[in-house]
């Protein structure tokens, strides 16, 4: 299976800071991706970078044979909207907007008829376990449920890869569990991959594999036989 | 914990909270300036009657001297300006001595303002200086003058020659200042809109600042309330940075208030075409000192119901009380305004065909307009949340859905960023309505004379001393029966744009031309017509300024009581009630202006507190673009719906209470003012828009 | 010492035969490790002789004879004992670790390459135990949850243990000297 998204020698200085100093990386189509490391590890600038959020210093970053790296910033944008869904530790829906309405955004920004959208943001609130939560804003909503409706926006406008940024950073083990779970049951339906930085060991273990990242480096483990 | 420790801890928020502390000082400086001018209102206008007093002396007078004197004073013009000409003979050693003068002018002398004496330099004297008989032998001060730039000219006379002149009298004294300003109510309603037109949107302008930034703060204090303060402690706090920004403000508004007085004084002519003396444009020390306590009083005031809101507590900030959407009971005042408004004006319509007094017409004309105001104040976040609702249902558009949204779950905010330039505009539509049906009605007796033609009220002398005016072409009007003016009509028909046969409502007199001096209609001359005494002449010229003021000084030699009037003197005239109509013009534009800072402040507001999701939807891919474009919506839509409601609001008001046949459309040109004000509003606000780029930038994703 | 608790458990529930509490005790708790008849009626036998249990009844059939337990009055006071008792944590895990981390420590081994190792390992098991936990009823998912979170804490040593290396190193080296 050759690989959906690659990143070769990926560099990135905030400043004099190095924040990545020469990742190498690939996400297979479909694959869950974990990417662990301690706080400061440069785990979350690599999903950036990944993503096309933030532009590498050096190094390549491939998605589906095109340069990611060499895209000006009006096509990466489009990237993100079209074959890429995020999900954020928190705060990334919009406060006003009823739960329903949140999840239909990405397919109302896309230009789609606003009943359309809705019906399919219906569909993915029952199949995130949110029925009857559709008119509720974010702050009616708990933790878990708002970021299951996070992973639901992220997802109804059929992307190819999920980046997902400590999704369940500031859940309790048990909304976590909750929100890992129907995350991944769900991508992995849908045939969608999913790259998760996490510095949380029972959130990687939802993934295929994981990488771990240290002082801006992937940390290469030993063979083991 | 004491205000010193406050201190430190307001300046120690660093670069931010430095600039939202200047913010609100600024605001602060704004709201002192507005409310000290808006206190020189009642000073100008009672220095304005009192300046105006020694005009009005007559024989009624009572004694300010010893002597008497003959007093005769006319109201002249040149080149559609006002000259006060007044002869005066002493009739004693010890005469009444108008004020701004050491002593009255002998025979042969005059005295002079500066700005006429300015005047006579330079022009002919058979143009002008011929009224002025004698040599100059002094100014008259300041004391004795409306404004630096009246023109008014005394001149000394002999009792003989005096009591030779038709209307000279005899005067004991010099009317005096001390007559208490009488508003008519229209004024009082004009003068009360000024004021909460002007200190409304200043009010929320100031809690607007107090709101930028407020999360960030209460954050603070919670953190300081974890480090152990009590909740009084940062009570104290908050008060503290308020207090000290609202002092450095209030200062600052006060020397702003001192600077500005010349350029707005340049600014205000009272209808005289000449602007005011600095010195009148004062606000009373008691009442300026009691705004320089109040303001900051108020915003420590505003702090305080703001703390009250949200529970501060060491864990955190916690709003206290999700507030109710608004109601339709919100409907009832404006209502009651508007019922209040219509009923005012039906009563009035009754008393002028009764003539039985109400006492409810005096004050309910006065009271309703308020009412009104504070009506649409109180109706607008209801309107707000349903338009929004509405909106929010019929949107297609992600960044309408979602600006529509914003609006719905906070009416009360996004009304309150609003309610200036509505307050604006509403009194901006009912001051262009007055002045289009001012020009309306004002358009039936514009003036009909033929430019150039010179008109003289010979005010009863008689025809034998009219001789030097008797020129080729002249045509006399006499007095007929009845009060008619006996004239013929193709003569007139020389001198005016009206053509024979003369129309029924001018020969009635249902039309009266006062620019003819007519009075009850125009009969055609008799046999017997030149046996009837002259009342007025009308003297053709080539229509040359120079030629017109030769007629004129003629006439005032001739005939010193005569009066004269020219085309030209009313377009003054009109031009000079058009800059009447305009003094709203420019507390339009300010209160737009704070109305728009208002905006600005609330988007940016906006923006801040959502930076995160904003930040967030942009490194999913949503377009710059588009985010600028919602926060457009966010502000440019309750501004336009509001605008056009109150708009409309007055409109509909205005023709439910004024009878079809008078009803006016505002010129085009005030709606092109109008709504260029509200883009300019618009666009100050933008500045939020700008603002997005920097605030959605790749650093607010990262976690703090 | 668990196995007798639980069958003093089952057998609170109703009357049993040893052959009943086996199928139970696999069903319930054994999934993984099924327990062997021998040890059932071994440890059967014990608590018989604790008076923490009687036989009821003895019926014929084939194979070996049926014989019917019953809780005692004394089972039921001492089962109680044992739930409300707190259970000391096991440290077990964590002491071949780090013995294994100051060996390599001390011979000059290196101890980083060891606990990557290590973590991976730890991460392949959670990932197996959380693809299992996925498909499993919410019974079973509770004691893999169990186990998951015990890995994590092993995990959370080996991470924390591996960020102090450094400063480990000396004060090992220390002690050597």
């Amino acid at each position: 299976m050759s690989a959906l998204l690659t990143a070769l020698g990926v560099c990135k200085n905030f400043g004099l800071t190095p924040a990545l100093r020469g990742v190498d990386l690939s996400v297979d189509a479909g694959e869950v991706l974990a990417v662990m490391g301690p706080s400061g590890s440069g785990k979350s600038t690599l999903l950036h970078c990944l993503a096309g959020i933030l532009l590498p210093d050096a190094g390549e970053v491939t998605f589906d044979g095109e340069r990611v790296d060499r895209m000006p910033d009006r096509q990466r944008s489009r990237l993100r909207r079209t074959a890429f869904g995020f999900v954020f530790q928190f705060g990334q829906l919009v406060p006003e907007l009823p739960a329903l309405e949140n999840i239909a955004l990405p397919l109302l920004l896309a230009g789609q008829r606003r009943r359309v959208a809705e019906t399919a943001a219906e569909q993915w609130l029952a199949r995130l376990g949110l029925d009857g939560l559709g008119h509720r804003v974010p702050g009616e909503l708990s933790g878990g449920q708002a970021q299951r409706v996070a992973v639901a926006r992220a997802l109804v406008a059929g992307p190819r890869l999920v980046f997902a940024d400590e999704p369940t950073g500031s859940l309790d083990s048990v909304a976590a569990d909750q929100v890992m779970d129907m995350f991944v049951d769900t991508a992995k339906s849908e045939g969608v991959g999913i790259v998760v930085v996490t510095h949380e060991a029972r959130v990687a273990a939802y993934a295929d594999r994981t990488v771990t990242v240290r002082d801006g480096r992937v940390v290469q483990p030993a063979v083991v036989s | 914990m004491n205000f010193r420790l406050g201190l430190r801890i307001a300046f120690a928020g660093g670069r931010e909270s430095l600039a939202r502390l200047a913010l609100m000082a600024f605001g602060v400086t704004i709201g002192v300036i507005l409310l000290l001018f808006t206190l020189t209102a009642m000073p100008v206008l009672q220095g304005h009657v009192d300046r105006l007093a020694w005009h009005r002396t007559n024989a009624a007078s009572p004694p300010t001297a010893p002597d008497g004197a003959l007093w005769m004073a006319v109201t002249d013009r040149y080149a559609g300006q006002d000259v006060i000409r007044v002869h005066i003979a002493a009739l004693g050693p010890r005469p009444p001595v108008p004020p701004g003068v050491d002593r009255l002018p002998a025979p042969g002398e005059v005295v002079v303002s500066p700005a006429l004496a300015e005047l006579l330099r330079t022009v002919p004297a058979d143009q002008l200086g011929n009224r002025f008989p004698g040599q100059i032998v002094g100014t008259i001060g300041p004391e004795g003058l409306i404004s630096p730039g009246e023109l008014v000219g005394i001149v000394g006379r002999t009792p003989e020659e005096m009591r030779n002149t038709a209307g000279a009298y005899e005067i004991r004294g010099i009317e005096q200042p001390g007559e208490q300003l009488d508003l008519a109510p229209a004024a009082r309603i004009l003068v009360m809109l000024v004021a909460v037109l002007i200190v409304g949107p200043v009010v929320v302008f100031v809690s607007m600042v107090t709101r930028v930034g407020a999360a960030r703060r209460e954050q603070r204090f919670a953190a300081i309330r974890l480090a152990g303060a009590t909740r009084l402690q940062t009570v104290v706090l908050a008060v503290t940075e308020t207090l000290g920004a609202a002092i450095v403000g209030t200062l600052l508004g006060w020397l702003g208030y001192l600077a500005t007085r010349p350029l707005v004084a340049s600014q205000i002519t009272l209808g005289h075409g000449v602007p005011i003396y600095v010195a009148d444009l004062t606000a009373p020390a008691d009442q300026a000192l009691l705004v320089l306590v109040a303001v900051p009083v108020l915003t420590v005031f505003t702090t305080l119901v703001a703390m009250h809101r949200v529970q501060i507590s060491p864990l955190g900030v916690r709003q206290r009380v999700r507030r109710r959407p608004p109601r339709a009971t919100r409907l009832i005042p404006l209502a009651v305004g508007i019922a209040a408004f219509w009923e005012g004006i039906q009563l009035s319509n009754a008393q002028a065909e009764t003539g039985n007094r109400n006492p409810l017409v005096g004050w309910l004309p006065v009271v309703s307009p308020l009412v009104i105001l504070v009506g649409l104040v109180l109706v607008g976040p209801w309107v707000c949340m349903w338009i929004s609702r509405g909106v929010a249902r019929l949107s297609r558009r992600a960044t309408t859905l979602m600006a529509a949204r914003r609006i719905a779950s906070d009416p009360y905010t996004a009304f309150r960023a609003v309610s200036g330039a509505t307050l604006a505009i509403a009194v901006a539509t009912i001051a262009g309505l007055t002045a289009a049906h001012e020009r309306e009605v004002g358009g039936s007796n514009q003036s009909v004379l033929n430019p150039g033609v010179v008109v003289i009220d010979v005010r009863g002398v008689p025809e034998a001393a009219l001789a030097p005016l008797m020129s080729n072409g002249v045509v006399v009007g006499r007095s007929g029966p009845g009060g008619t003016l006996v004239v013929g009509c193709a003569d007139l028909a020389r001198v005016t744009e009206l053509s024979c046969p003369l129309p029924s409502s001018v020969l009635n007199g249902e039309q009266p031309l006062t620019e003819l001096f007519n009075r009850n209609g125009i009969m055609e001359p008799g046999p017997q017509a030149t046996s009837l005494p002259v009342v007025t002449l009308y003297v053709p010229t080539d229509g040359s300024l120079a030629a017109e003021e030769r007629v004129r000084t003629l006439a005032a030699v001739t005939v010193p009581f005569s009066l004269t009037r020219t085309n030209r003197d009313f377009e003054a005239e009109s031009e000079r009630q058009l800059d009447r109509a305009g003094v709203l013009a420019p507390a339009v534009v300010f209160v737009l202006l704070v109305a728009a800072l208002s905006l600005t402040i609330s988007a940016i507001a906006g923006l801040l507190e959502r930076r995160r999701p904003f930040a967030l939807l942009r490194a999913s891919g949503v377009r710059l673009a588009e985010l600028r474009r919602l926060v457009l919506l966010e502000t440019g839509v309750p501004l336009l719906s509001t605008s056009l409601g109150v708009f409309g609001l007055v409109m509909l008001v205005m023709y439910l209470v004024v009878p079809r046949s008078e009803w006016v459309f505002p010129e085009p040109s005030f709606l092109a003012g109008l709504g260029l004000g509200v883009l300019a509003a618009l666009a100050v606000s933008s500045i939020a828009v700008l603002m997005m780029d920097v605030a959605t930038r790749h650093d607010a994703v990262r976690y703090e | 010492m668990t196995v007798s608790y639980a069958l003093l458990g089952l057998l609170e529930l109703a009357d049993r035969h040893g052959y009943d509490l086996k199928q139970s005790y696999d069903r319930r708790f054994g999934a993984a490790r099924p327990l062997r008849f021998g040890q059932v009626y071994r440890t059967l036998a014990q608590l018989e002789r604790d008076g923490l249990i009687e036989i009821v009844g003895v019926e014929p059939g084939a194979g070996p004879e049926r014989k019917r337990y019953s809780i005692t009055a004394e089972g039921v006071t001492d089962l109680e004992r044992w739930l409300s008792e707190p259970e000391d944590p096991q440290p077990h895990l964590q002491t071949v670790l780090f013995t294994k981390v100051v060996l390599a420590l001390q011979s000059g081994r290196n101890a980083e390459q060891f606990l990557d190792t290590q973590r991976e390992r730890h991460l392949a098991v959670m990932r197996e135990l959380t693809a299992a936990r996925r498909t499993a009823s919410l019974q079973d998912s509770l004691l893999l949850d169990y186990q998951l979170f015990h890995i994590e804490a092993d995990l959370r040593w080996i991470d924390h243990a591996a960020g102090r290396l450094d400063a480990l190193v000396d004060k090992i080296q220390e002690i050597r000297l």
